[in-house]
């Protein structure tokens, strides 16, 4: 997998949860803080990181949690992963 | 009871129909089950009779679409029954101030919890979504709601098995007395779950013959069903600055507790339940001939029907009885709130809604099964549940 | 009305760090951690190995075989501090009216073991057959007060309030209700959870849940620990305290509950429902903030909690929300679930008794956001009259309930 394909997957993640909030999902581009610039909270995180673990079968650590801020940094981060693995 | 409650505002969700009006028309047309084999993301090994909300209610449709994504049945079924007519009476105090939640459920979401735990154990408990951790709490349809129309007040479910619908006005009821507070949203809710169908199923409860015929003398057992009933009960001060009027008045009430059921069965002696009932009379200040019509908690099994068979009899001879679980099915917690709710709808027009079927009856006990002509004053609801509790209220209709 | 005056005259504790309030009481005052590696479940897959356990109870000291087939751990747990508290008010058979004894409970999870065992061998290669028949009869969480009615033969009303995290005060507020409007003399109120496979997947899922020891208000605190256990208080009217001759152990002044709603799982960092809580709480009392000498704090060791717990003292003591102490026994217990207010209640009333208030072990290192006087590390000595106890949960459920030194008629 490349990783535009790990973005757009990502992506879409981020956008059935915005849409789910009520967040305007035209902000959503690939370097918009997940919080400050989309307007996600942090639950909303914990899912991305645990959707992410299970769409990608990679096993992310818990100290990387504050890292995934944004579509690039959770890209880098599975990829990272998905290395290692 | 010189303080009595009243009871203004109300709005249900049943398998007759989706809303009060739904339900009025269902009730009249009488309600059969459907039959469920595959059922959330899990399948039965043979088909299974179960009363369901009608399709035609999507919550989607009432609620919008936004929030929905991660919430579960109950919650939805909740969350759909407060926006069908109730939504108005959180829009005008503040948060502290607004109508407190107080809803009773048995199992509270056991399709969320029973998911959690199999996808934990088919997936691994590092592959489970955070988010839906949320809806295992008991809980949690309450705590949506409160979230939903910023409920500050009061937000308690109540969940003492099938009266936990009955537990949650008395808990309103008792809170508001207290003094804590002056008006709270109050009643019952329960989902047909995949799991509490199985385990019904595997206790040999649910009706082989699929029919829901309560008081029935060849009676099998029951069929699972679904709903949500709900009551804004309040103050007369809280009612008149709001501008509401009574549709019925909170006489009385009474929970006692037979030690010698539950993992035994029923207690055929009836004393605890008979003792509910008569407590409930003293505090209204009534007596057994001015009860209108029972809404009794009936269900066609065969062990409780006897219980609530025996106390009707004992203590008001030939009084009609309703038996709205033959419309309704077994919903659990939310049971003992539909029957409030058909009371209620029943007693307002007039008619008592019959089982719709006619067949010879066990125990001497006058069920309606033919639509009656009624005018109701005082209508008694009881549910006396297999743990060995019981439960009374009595309401009072408003002229 | 006239309100009735309501007491305490008995309490029976199962926590993970002892067994009756002996045990419990010593090892309290000892600073002693019941959060270790857990034993009752398979925990090589989690992140997390520790929480609390309660490690002395064996269920053959309280109960037949049969009793014990027909009972869950939630309920076993219910029952054997339930008989505690009865012998600790000198309750026996016969010596009160059952009618007029009501039983006011709270769970967050009810009997989740039963569902679990079912749904596991479902699962791992089971079928229908797996499930046994009498599910439907033991899991439901109304189970609870119902085997403590059943068992112990009282008749009056039998209620269970599922407010998750906080439920232990919602039961105990609720038996104050029952007294005062005359539905009962005697209330059993109290929590009861047991360990939950469950909550600890649900909690290491959000990534709450402390890796070693729980640390509450410390900067470097990271998380709660998954614990078990029961509170029981036996609750009357003075009067009827009095007519029997009862050991009076504190008097229960009054209650608060209300709601953050804001969301299902975190705390709002205004603190409102915890206020609001508080607020209703001293005026139900009819007592003062400047009369609160102590604060249990609800304290589960997750950053959120604690920050907003400083927020919520901050605003309901003015200035001496920094300065009055306010402990969390979640530190050394662990997170007992809708056991652990009632729980925390008995501990109030002990730490009444002596005078004594107890620590919030494991603590290090101060943080500026929980600048809380969190009592650290060591039971302190001091005069006690009046005190608060906190308990928030899922939901946004808040409450407090004020308890204080009996001061006679």
């Amino acid at each position: 997998m490349d990783t535009n394909q790990i973005k757009s997957i990502i992506r879409d993640l981020i956008t059935e949860i915005a849409e789910d909030m009520d967040v305007d999902v035209s902000k959503i581009t690939d370097s918009a803080h997940f919080i400050t610039d989309i307007g996600l909270d942090s639950m909303a995180l914990l899912e991305v990181l645990a959707s992410m673990e299970k769409k990608f079968s990679v096993s992310i650590p818990e100290s990387e949690f504050p890292n995934l801020t944004s579509v690039d940094a959770c890209a880098a981060t599975v990829e990272k992963y998905l290395a290692v693995k | 009871m010189s303080d009595r409650l009243l009871l203004t505002a109300m709005s249900c969700a049943t398998p007759a129909g989706f809303g009060l009006e739904a339900t009025t028309a269902g009730l009249a047309a009488k309600t059969k089950p459907c039959s469920i084999k595959n059922y959330e993301f899990h399948s039965f090994d043979e088909e299974v009779p179960a009363y369901l909300i009608p399709q035609s209610w999507d919550a989607a449709t009432v609620l919008g679409k936004s929030g929905l994504r991660t919430k579960d049945r109950s919650t939805k079924l909740l969350l759909s029954t407060i926006e069908t007519g109730l939504k108005g009476i959180f829009s005008d105090r503040a948060p502290e101030k607004k109508p407190g939640l107080s809803i009773g459920t048995a199992f509270g979401s056991v399709q969320s919890i029973g998911d959690f735990l199999s996808d934990s154990i088919v997936s691994g408990v590092n592959a489970v979504n955070p988010v839906l951790f949320a809806n295992t709490v008991i809980n949690s349809p309450v705590g949506n709601a409160n979230i939903r129309y910023e409920i500050k007040s009061l937000s308690a479910t109540s969940s003492g098995t099938f009266n936990a619908g009955l537990d949650a006005m008395i808990y309103a009821a008792d809170h508001i007395r207290s003094g804590h507070h002056d008006a709270i949203l109050a009643g019952g809710l329960e989902e047909v779950s995949y799991y509490t169908t199985l385990g019904f199923k595997r206790s040999g409860l649910l009706s082989k013959a699929a029919s829901s015929r309560p008081f029935a003398s060849d009676a099998d057992g029951v069929i699972c069903g679904e709903g949500c009933a709900l009551f804004l009960i309040e103050t007369a001060k809280s009612a008149a600055d709001a501008g509401r009027s009574a549709i019925a008045y909170i006489s009385g009430y009474a929970q006692t507790f037979d030690p010698n059921s539950g993992v035994r069965g029923f207690n055929p002696d009836a004393e605890a339940a008979t003792v509910a009932v008569n407590q409930a009379l003293a505090m209204a200040g009534l007596t057994a001939s001015d009860i209108s019509f029972v809404a009794s908690g009936a269900s066609g099994n065969p062990a409780s029907d006897a219980i609530e068979a025996t106390v009707i009899s004992s203590i008001f001879g030939n009084v009609p009885v309703a038996a709205y679980k033959a419309q309704f099915g077994e919903s659990y917690g939310a049971a003992p709130a539909l029957a409030v709710a058909a009371a209620i709808i029943d007693a307002k027009r007039g008619f008592i809604t019959g089982t719709g079927s006619d067949y010879k009856v066990s125990g001497n006990v006058n069920l309606v099964k033919a639509d009656t002509a009624v005018n109701a004053k005082h209508v008694l609801v009881t549910s006396f549940s297999c743990d060995g509790n019981c439960a009374a209220l009595i309401l009072s209709m408003a002229d | 009305m006239e309100k009735k005056r309501i007491v305490v005259t008995g309490i029976g504790l199962i926590t993970p760090i002892g067994t009756g309030e002996k045990a419990f009481w010593a090892a309290a005052i000892a600073s002693e951690n019941g959060v270790r590696p857990i034993q009752s479940i398979d925990v090589s897959d989690y992140k997390t190995k520790t929480g609390g356990e309660v490690l002395d109870f064996n269920s053959s000291d309280w109960f037949t075989a049969e009793e014990s087939s027909s009972m869950g751990r939630s309920s076993q747990f219910a029952v054997a501090a339930t008989r505690m508290a009865l012998a600790d008010a000198g309750i026996s058979d016969g010596t009160i009216d059952p009618w007029r004894v009501a039983v006011s409970m709270g769970t967050t999870m009810g009997e989740p073991q039963i569902l679990d065992e079912s749904v596991r061998k479902k699962y791992t290669g089971g079928s229908e057959e797996s499930i046994p028949a009498d599910l439907p009869r033991q899991y439901p969480c109304g189970v609870i007060p119902a085997n403590i009615s059943r068992m112990l033969g009282f008749k009056g009303p039998s209620v269970i309030l599922p407010a998750a995290c906080a439920a232990g005060n919602y039961a105990i507020g609720y038996a104050m209700d029952l007294i005062r409007l005359g539905r009962a003399d005697v209330v059993i109120a109290g929590g009861s959870d047991p360990f939950s496979s469950i909550a600890f997947t649900g909690f290491n899922r959000l990534l709450a849940t402390t890796k070693d020891v729980c640390r509450p208000f410390d900067k470097e605190r990271n998380g709660m620990a998954v614990s078990e256990g029961a509170g029981i208080l036996i609750i009357e009217s003075l009067e009827h305290a009095l007519a029997r001759k009862a050991r009076i152990r504190a008097e229960l002044l009054g209650y608060g509950i209300a709601c953050d709603a804001f969301h299902m799982t975190t705390p709002a960092e205004d603190g409102c429902g915890g206020i609001l809580a508080s607020r209703k709480a001293l005026d139900h009392a009819g007592v003062s903030p400047d009369s609160i000498d102590y604060v249990c704090a609800h304290g589960t060791g997750t950053p959120a909690n604690d920050k907003s717990e400083a927020v919520i003292a901050k605003t309901v003591f003015g200035d001496r929300g920094t300065k009055i102490p306010m402990s969390s026994i979640k530190s050394m217990l662990g997170h007992t679930m809708g056991a652990a207010s009632a729980i925390e209640a008995a501990a109030c009333i002990l730490m009444l008794e002596n005078d004594t208030v107890l620590p919030t072990i494991n603590y290090e290192n101060p943080d500026p956001l929980c600048d809380i006087d969190c009592v650290p590390n060591k039971a302190r000595s001091m005069k006690l009259q009046t005190v608060m106890s906190n308990a928030y949960a899922f939901a946004g459920n808040t409450s407090a309930i004020i308890l204080s030194k009996f001061k006679g008629e």
